[in-house]
């Protein structure tokens, strides 16, 4: 099931939304603006994410994964190249050095705030769709691509692929959420988007 | 088996000993649970807490992310994680008193967590790690990790400087593995080998080295032997080495040994010699070897020859060694120039070389004297066939800038052992047989001998005792009277030198005056002549004798000297004579040879009032259109036709031919060596004026001839 262009421009709209709040909740608590936008939105089978992502399959990424359980259940994940991580966390909590890799401490903070994103975009989509989700907690992972790629919840699903840009006290830098359910996850989910916007349209 | 309730139990317990903190909150969001850490660590009890809201509970100190996260939590179902780094001690919690009066919190991380209840009621779990000690141990690992980055930029700043001061360096300057595989090199390493690290890296130093090595090293099969032994040498080794670009250069190796825990390595430095070893060549070259024929030099020659004597002693041969020497070659360089002589040279030179096999040595010892060692000869007339060939090659015109010159040498040879069996008799001995070619007429070989070795000797004797003599003054001056034969009186003599030597007592002038022509010692010797003859004719003229005519004998060589006329009219100057009381005696064979010259001077002689006589004359080839253009005033007829007369028709008719000559000429005649009254009369008879010989008188001394003056002068003033 594809989208049409009003339906895509819907859905952007929704992440917007969550991004939005997700960015207020963020600037209050590092007390410095955030901006947080949805660039792109696209539905993809999970083995093409490569094409997607601005890394190759044997670079070092780093993730952080949310399960989501109820009406659509899944994971939500933002995934940085291992690079632009350490420079957003070290940014936000102004450390200017540090070890090559993220310390533990370092991984929380980031899982706090890919928690607060990804909460936010749930919350609102799952206000716009009228259904329930649940989330779990963020977890902080590193590893190359390719291993990510073979966790369990990546095979034979599909993405919602959104391109995200995350500013922050001058750094601005790309990062990617994605949201991987089964197809038939996916499928309901963009009914209810279909229906959604239907409803609204009635309105 | 255990009942629910008796399970809820255990998990409350284990809940409540947990050593994180945990908070339950219930869809009211009242807290309904609190464990012990919880109620150690913020010193209240769980009765304080419980019912009561978090921000009831904690006084409204909580940040509103932490409400925010709690109320999302059981609104929402949302679970979150409260980082520390992002939120700063959210709960006021402490680890003791101690810490809470210093207002220490602890670090916390805070998880809040949904959980469902039977009815799907959202509950918050909120749990707290501390987290103070990963804090403590991340921020030392931060100061850790910045010591280390300030170390390793230091480590970085000294690389390179290291660095800067290898690349600086003008040698290379390699590190190699224990196997010899290059590892680093410094940028001398790429202007040397004239290619890029990259080139090199990883590769063995084998590949750099040439594989002619030099005999110590040839043995080494495998570089870590070479770098093993090399690195032991305390001088660096010279061996070849071969640029990126197929060149090979000279260069110096040191090796040193750097021994670690974990490997052994070498550095190798090389430095390139390659000019050095050309200067070095250049320098042998021009120690052994002339610069402008390239021949061998005269070090090289005595190298060659002290060579060939032991190779002719051991193998009981023999060998010839020319001397060969240029003829008039001081004329030509004088009038051709030096360019032109050096050309001849070089010609020469090839000449020579193109008359010898390979084998044999050519050797040019300065100026235009060559030496050559034939190697191995069977025969003497094999030395005069070769010495016949480089003469016959030599005189072949030579043609220089569109000029044809003729040159010829004169050849000495000396042959080992014979003629000499060290290196100095054999090369002197070849030297005197050169001499003897020059006396034969030049252009010609002389073979050395015993007699012309013992006449040269007897030769060199008397030039040294002839410088003696000159310096101690041993000749004395003897007076012959000339005899005016219609007079019957004397008006003239001949002075005629005499050798007193200490040992050998008087030696005639005929025995020494041709040295002494030869060494240039007649300048001194006719000086001594010319001021002791003028002193004397002072003594006579003071005498009255006014016009008394001494005739005194003067060599080419003296004539020829640019000072003569200076000196000679000092000399009357000096005395108070008449330049007309000196009559110059030359002989024919000076006439002969310069001619221009010969004219010139004669001219100014008889201008300035000497009188000019041609002394022994008949002997050489006059040619009579000469005796015209010479302002003569005598002619002396040879004593060798005096002799014969009057009897030998030819001595007649010579005497007869002279005495007619001078006479068209309007010259004087005066005859030498008469010894008997016939030959007077037959003189007297053809009309010769003045006769001079035993008949009249020995050659006597100035007091004797005073005494014969007194008696038979012409002008009889003095025995007033």
């Amino acid at each position: 099931m594809d989208l049409n262009e009003t339906q895509v421009d819907f859905v952007k709209e929704i992440f917007n939304t969550g991004l939005g709040e997700a960015a207020v909740e963020l600037s209050e608590l590092v007390e410095d603006e955030v901006l947080l936008s949805v660039p792109q939105f696209s539905l993809i089978p999970s083995e093409e994410l490569t094409k997607h992502v601005a890394v190759g399959e044997k670079d070092v990424v780093t993730t952080v994964t949310m399960e989501l359980i109820g009406d659509m259940s899944g994971n939500g994940m933002l995934i940085f190249p291992a690079a632009n991580s350490l420079d957003l966390v070290r940014t936000i909590v102004e450390e200017s050095a540090g070890p090559e890799n993220l310390t533990d401490l370092e991984e929380e903070a980031l899982s706090e705030i890919a928690g607060i994103i990804l909460n936010h975009m749930v919350t609102t989509f799952s206000s716009f769709l009228n259904i329930n989700v649940k989330t779990g907690m963020p977890r902080c992972h590193q590893d190359t691509l390719r291993r990510i790629m073979q966790e369990s919840y990546f095979i034979d699903g599909m993405i919602m692929f959104i391109g995200m840009s995350f500013e922050v006290k001058s750094l601005n830098l790309a990062g990617d959420i994605l949201f991987l359910q089964n197809v038939d996850t996916t499928e309901k989910f963009l009914s209810q988007v279909v229906a959604a916007l239907e409803e609204y349209d009635l309105d | 088996m255990p009942d629910d309730a008796y399970n809820s139990r255990i998990i409350e317990n284990a809940f409540i000993d947990s050593d994180l903190g945990i908070i339950l909150i219930n869809e009211n969001k009242q807290i309904t649970f609190v464990n012990k850490w919880m109620e150690s660590t913020s010193l209240c009890s769980g009765d304080d807490l419980l019912g009561k809201t978090l921000a009831e509970a904690f006084d409204g100190q909580l940040s509103p992310r932490l409400i925010r996260a709690v109320d999302s939590a059981i609104d929402n179902g949302r679970n979150s994680v409260l980082s520390q780094k992002l939120n700063k001690s959210p709960f006021p919690l402490y680890k003791g008193d101690g810490e809470r009066q210093l207002g220490q919190k602890l670090q916390q991380l805070i998880y809040v967590k949904t959980i469902s209840d039977a009815y799907d009621n959202n509950y918050c779990m909120v749990e707290i790690f501390d987290v103070t000690e990963a804090v403590r141990r991340e921020k030392s690992l931060i100061e850790l990790g910045e010591k280390s980055r300030l170390a390793a930029e230091q480590l970085s700043i000294e690389e390179a400087k290291m660095r800067a001061i290898l690349n600086s360096a003008k040698d290379c300057i390699i590190t190699l593995d224990e196997n010899g595989i290059i590892q680093t090199l410094n940028e001398y390493t790429e202007t040397v080998f004239q290619c890029k690290k990259e080139q090199l890296y990883d590769k063995s130093m084998a590949t750099i080295l040439s594989p002619d090595m030099p005999a110590g090293l040839s043995r080494f099969t495998d570089m870590s032997g070479l770098l093993e032994y090399t690195s032991k040498l305390s001088e660096a080794v010279e061996l070849k080495a071969v640029r990126c670009v197929d060149e090979v250069i000279d260069i110096d190796l040191t090796v040193s040994r750097i021994r670690t825990e974990e490997e052994n390595s070498y550095v190798a430095i090389i430095r390139d010699i390659t000019e050095r070893k050309k200067a070095e060549a250049r320098l042998h070259y021009l120690a052994k070897y002339d610069p402008l024929t390239g021949l061998a030099n005269r070090a090289l020659f005595h190298e060659r020859l002290e060579h060939a004597i032991q190779v002719a002693k051991r193998e009981n041969q023999i060998f010839p060694v020319l001397f060969l020497d240029i003829d008039r070659f001081k004329n030509l360089n004088d009038t051709l120039g030096h360019d032109t002589g050096d050309a001849i040279l070089k010609v020469v030179s090839r000449r020579i070389k193109g008359s010898l096999r390979e084998v044999d040595t050519v050797c040019r010892m300065g100026g235009d004297e060559f030496v050559i060692i034939i190697e191995t000869i069977h025969s003497v007339n094999e030395v005069s066939r070769i010495a016949e060939k480089i003469i016959e090659n030599i005189s072949k015109p030579i043609r220089i800038e569109h000029n044809e010159l003729f040159v010829t040498v004169s050849i000495g040879i000396a042959i080992y052992p014979d003629d000499g069996d060290d290196y100095t008799a054999i090369f002197k001995n070849a030297d005197l047989a050169m001499y003897e070619a020059k006396d034969e007429g030049r252009n010609n070989f002389q073979f050395f001998s015993q007699a012309m070795n013992e006449r040269i000797q007897r030769r060199m004797s008397m030039e040294s005792d002839l410088r003696k003599a000159i310096a101690e003054n041993q000749f004395v001056l003897y007076y012959q009277p000339q005899v005016d034969i219609n007079k019957r009186c004397i008006n003239s003599c001949e002075a005629l030198i005499r050798w007193i030597h200490p040992d050998k007592g008087n030696i005639p002038p005929f025995e020494f005056i041709p040295l002494a022509e030869e060494s240039g010692l007649i300048w001194d010797i006719g000086k001594y002549v010319v001021e002791q003859a003028c002193r004397f004719v002072s003594e006579i003229t003071g005498r009255g004798w006014h016009d008394f005519v001494m005739a005194i004998n003067i060599s080419p060589r003296q004539f020829q000297h640019p000072d003569f006329m200076s000196f000679i009219t000092a000399a009357c100057e000096k005395y108070n004579i008449s330049t007309a009381n000196i009559e110059l005696e030359i002989t024919e064979g000076l006439l002969m040879d310069n001619t221009e010259h010969s004219v010139t001077m004669l001219r100014r002689l008889s201008d300035a009032g000497f009188k000019i006589s041609i002394d022994d004359f008949g002997t050489g080839y006059s040619s009579l259109a000469y005796l015209r253009k010479f302002p003569l005033d005598t002619l002396k007829i040879d004593r060798s036709f005096v002799i014969d007369l009057p009897e030998n028709p030819d001595a007649i008719a010579v005497s007869r031919a002279i005495i007619g000559l001078a006479h068209s000429l309007r010259l004087h005649v005066v005859a030498e060596g008469v010894e008997t009254q016939e030959q007077m009369d037959f003189l007297s008879v053809e009309g010769c004026e003045y006769i001079q010989g035993y008949l009249v008188s020995k050659p006597i001394p100035s007091s004797d001839f005073m005494a014969w003056l007194e008696a038979y002068a012409c002008d009889a003033i003095g025995s007033e």
